[in-house]
């Protein structure tokens, strides 16, 4: 059975991803977690919906609403980011390899792989016009 | 977040940056970090990254376009003290293998003078 836990709203601008932090460690207190995974859930948010406000939304200038969702399950944190942008699975970004020296460093995809690298569980799906993100990590 | 910078001896220039190294706190320091490490004269950087708390995929291309910056002239430029989690997130991205991470101020002074 899940326990949702809380719900934020942000706009998609990058002002809003600042509000992020404060409400994950607020989950976190809240539900006694472990702080040293509250790193790896910012870190994945900030990676998750900088993507989306760079990319979902094709810079229409239009307000838009991405929604985070904390779960603190008996086994589990999980993490779910919704938004109504054009399709977009993160995880079909290859990973990108390692460059082998500063001049051919590219960083497309980096994101996508520290999330992947910091949550034991990513998946996406797209249902109802949203992108739904999930990241999970197991307790 | 904020950036100064120090000169300590033998023109070996200390960049000390300090917040969150986020999408916003990239965009507040993005000018003045590139113009210290553009400027010609400036062939020994030290960033210091104590007082930085959080690393993002935007602040390891910051880190990464201002190092190419100074290797290019033939310039030398290091990172001082990562807190835990920062230098977690360098090693995972590979970003160790690509820029020196230096635990002291003195190894820092000793590689970009070398």
């Amino acid at each position: 059975m899940q326990n949702i836990s809380s719900q934020l709203s942000i706009k998609n601008e990058t002002e809003e991803i600042l509000v992020i932090a404060g409400w994950l460690e607020k989950n976190f207190d809240q539900h006694n977690l472990n702080v040293e995974n509250l790193h790896k859930f910012d870190l994945c948010a900030n990676e998750a919906v900088t993507n989306i406000i760079a990319y979902a939304y094709n810079n229409d200038g239009k307000e838009h609403e991405i929604k985070l969702t904390f779960i603190n399950n008996s086994s589990d944190i999980t993490l779910e980011i919704k938004d109504q942008g054009k399709p977009f699975n993160p995880l079909k970004k290859t990973s990108s390899t390692r460059p082998e020296n500063v001049e051919n460093a590219r960083i497309g995809g980096l994101g996508i792989d520290l999330i992947r690298h910091y949550m034991d569980t990513c998946s996406y799906e797209r249902l109802n016009d949203t992108n739904i993100f999930t990241v999970s990590l197991n307790k | 977040m904020e950036i100064n910078e120090e000169q300590l001896n033998g023109n070996i220039f200390k960049l000390n940056l300090s917040g969150r190294m986020d999408i916003t706190g990239i965009g507040d320091i993005e000018k003045d970090f590139a113009a210290m490490t553009s400027a010609q004269d400036r062939q020994s950087i030290i960033v210091d990254m104590s007082d930085v708390p959080y690393m993002s995929s935007i602040g390891i291309r910051s880190l990464l376009m201002n190092g190419k910056t100074v290797n290019r002239r033939g310039g030398k430029y290091v990172l001082l003290t990562p807190q835990p989690v920062v230098k977690d997130v360098l090693v995972v991205s590979g970003i160790d293998q690509l820029l020196t991470i230096c635990d002291s101020l003195d190894d820092a002074i000793n590689k970009v003078t070398s």
